[in-house]
C-alpha cells in the first residue's frame, strides 16, 4: 500500500486495566486508554420501557436502587440489541486510584469498561492481587485466581484487544471545591451575563460613537475652536464684550439721569468707554456743588471746574 | 475526556464576566462624559452663537442702525453716516430733547457696541448728536 507523504501509521496508545490493586508506574506524559475492572462499577442488564439510550439514561439510576451503597454515581447505558447495560460506577474513587498511581487526567485519552470490552472473553486473565477476570454467561467478573485453572496474562489479552467506540467520560478533577454540576451552572450563568454585557457593552460602544458623530456635528454647526482652551477664550472675549457694553448702558443710564435744577442745562455731553464730560450752564454757580455730589454718588470725578457760569465736570467709569 | 478542571474553566469565565463587567462599566463612564460633553458643547454653542450674532455680526449692526437711520423722522435728521474700516460714525442735527431721548433710547437697545457719544445743545430744540459704533 502507498502511504501518502508524512502520514505515519497512529501509534496504539498503552492500555491500561485499572483494577482497585493495579500498581503501576505511570511516566511523564504517557497516553492511556483504561479499562475499569468490574470492581469500579455495578452492572445490570435490563429491559426498560424505551427505545433510546438517552432515554435508558435517565432511568438508568432508579434501576440501581437499593443495589448500590450510598454514594455518588454517575450512569452510563449502552444498548445491547432490545437490553440495556446499565453501569454505576463512582468518580471520585477511580479518580482517588488514579492519583495514588500518580496518572494525571491529561494523561487520560479514553475510559472503557471491562464488561463491554471483554464480553467476549474465552480464557480468564490474571489481574492484579492474585484476581482473575472471567466471563460468564455474557457476565464479566472478577474472583479469586484459586477458582479457575487456565489463564492467561493480562499484557497478552490487552495485546489482542481492539478497544470498542464505547468510551465513558469522567471528571478526574474530584479535588474541585465545587461539586461539578455546581461548576457548569456557575459556568452557564457566568456565559449568560458575559453574553448580555457583552450585548450591552456593543450597544453601549455604538451610543458612544453616535455622541462622538454628535459631537463633531455641534462643533462645525457653531463653528468652534477645536481645543477646549480656544473655545474658552473664546466664551471668555465674547463674554467680557457683553458685560462691558452692557455696564457702558447702565452707566449712560446714570448719567442721563443726572437731575440739574431748574434754569440749569447740559451744553454738551461726551461719553466714551473710559469715561464722561459735561458742559453745563449754570444759574447758579452754588448749583455746582451739588451735581458733583451727585455724581461723586456713582462715578469718580476726574475733573471739575467752573468758568463764566458755565460747570465743566469729568468722570471715569 | 476531561483534560481541563472544570474549576479553571469557571474560573475563566468568571474572570471573562469580570473583564466584561470592567469594560461595560469604563464605557458607561464614557457614555457618561460624552453625553456630559456634549450637552455643554450644545450649552456653549448656543451662547457663543447668540454672543457671536449679537456683538460680533457687523453686517447686522449695520443693517439695524441704517434701518433706524432711515426711519422717519430721523432719516431728515442725519448728517453723517460713514464707515471707516471697523468704524461706523453717525451724526444728526436739529434733534429736540424728546427725539433725542427716543434715538438714543433706540440706539442703546440695539446690540451695538459703543465707543462714543457726544451730545451738543445749541437750544432746546436744536440739539446734535454723533455716535461712534464698532463694527
Amino acid at each position: 500500500m502507498k502511504l501518502p507523504i508524512n502520514s505515519r501509521p497512529r501509534k496504539r496508545l498503552k492500555i491500561l486495566f485499572l483494577d482497585k490493586e493495579t500498581q503501576y508506574r505511570s511516566q511523564t506524559d504517557e497516553r492511556l486508554n483504561i479499562i475499569l475492572s468490574p470492581s469500579y462499577y455495578w452492572f445490570k442488564k435490563a429491559t426498560l420501557p424505551v427505545k433510546y439510550v438517552t432515554q435508558a439514561q435517565a432511568l438508568a439510576a432508579s434501576q440501581f436502587d437499593g443495589i448500590v451503597p450510598e454514594g455518588s454515581y454517575k450512569y452510563t447505558v449502552i444498548k445491547q440489541e432490545d437490553l440495556f447495560w446499565l453501569f454505576a460506577y463512582d468518580e471520585a474513587s477511580i479518580a482517588q486510584k488514579l492519583k495514588e498511581l500518580g496518572i494525571k487526567p491529561s494523561q487520560v485519552e479514553a475510559f472503557y469498561l471491562a464488561q463491554y470490552e471483554f464480553q467476549n472473553l474465552k480464557l480468564p486473565v490474571a489481574i492484579a492481587g492474585n484476581k482473575v477476570l472471567v466471563q460468564n454467561d455474557g457476565v464479566v467478573s472478577v474472583m479469586p485466581r484459586a477458582f479457575v485453572d487456565a489463564v492467561q496474562t493480562l499484557d497478552a489479552a490487552l495485546d489482542h484487544l481492539k478497544l470498542s467506540k464505547h468510551r465513558i467520560t469522567l471528571n478526574l478533577f474530584q479535588n474541585s471545591v465545587l461539586d461539578e454540576k455546581w461548576i457548569y451552572r456557575f459556568s452557564a450563568v457566568s456565559i449568560v451575563f458575559i453574553v448580555l454585557y457583552l450585548a450591552s457593552y456593543l450597544l453601549l460602544k455604538s451610543d458612544l460613537k453616535a455622541l462622538r458623530t454628535e459631537q463633531l456635528a455641534l462643533t462645525q454647526q457653531y463653528k468652534l475652536p477645536q481645543t477646549s482652551f480656544q473655545l474658552k477664550s473664546l466664551m471668555r472675549s465674547l463674554t467680557s464684550k457683553e458685560n462691558r457694553q452692557l455696564a457702558l448702558r447702565q452707566h449712560l443710564k446714570k448719567l442721563f439721569a443726572l437731575r440739574l435744577s431748574s434754569g440749569d442745562y447740559v451744553k454738551k455731553f461726551t461719553f466714551t468707554p473710559k469715561g464722561a464730560q459735561y458742559e453745563i450752564v449754570l444759574s447758579d454757580i452754588k448749583h455746582a456743588e451739588s451735581i458733583k455730589k451727585e455724581l461723586q454718588k456713582a462715578f469718580t470725578i476726574k475733573s471739575a471746574k467752573v468758568v463764566d457760569k458755565t460747570f465743566y465736570i469729568g468722570v471715569s467709569l | 475526556m476531561n483534560k481541563i478542571n472544570p474549576l479553571y474553566i469557571l474560573g475563566f469565565f468568571v474572570l471573562v464576566l469580570i473583564l466584561t463587567i470592567v469594560q461595560n462599566h469604563s464605557m458607561q463612564n464614557k457614555i457618561a462624559e460624552a453625553t456630559q460633553l456634549v450637552s455643554s458643547i450644545k450649552q456653549n454653542g448656543q451662547k457663543i452663537a447668540t454672543l457671536k450674532e449679537h456683538w460680533k455680526n457687523s453686517k447686522q449692526t449695520l443693517q439695524h442702525i441704517e434701518s433706524l437711520l432711515n426711519q422717519k423722522p430721523f432719516n431728515s435728521k442725519v448728517v453723517k453716516n460713514e464707515r471707516k474700516s471697523s468704524r461706523y460714525t453717525i451724526a444728526l442735527e436739529h434733534l429736540d430733547a424728546p427725539l433725542l431721548d427716543r434715538f438714543l433710547g433706540k440706539i442703546l437697545n440695539e446690540y451695538v457696541v459703543l465707543k462714543k457719544i457726544s451730545i451738543d445743545r445749541s437750544s432746546g430744540t436744536d440739539i446734535s448728536v454723533a455716535l461712534e459704533i464698532e463694527l
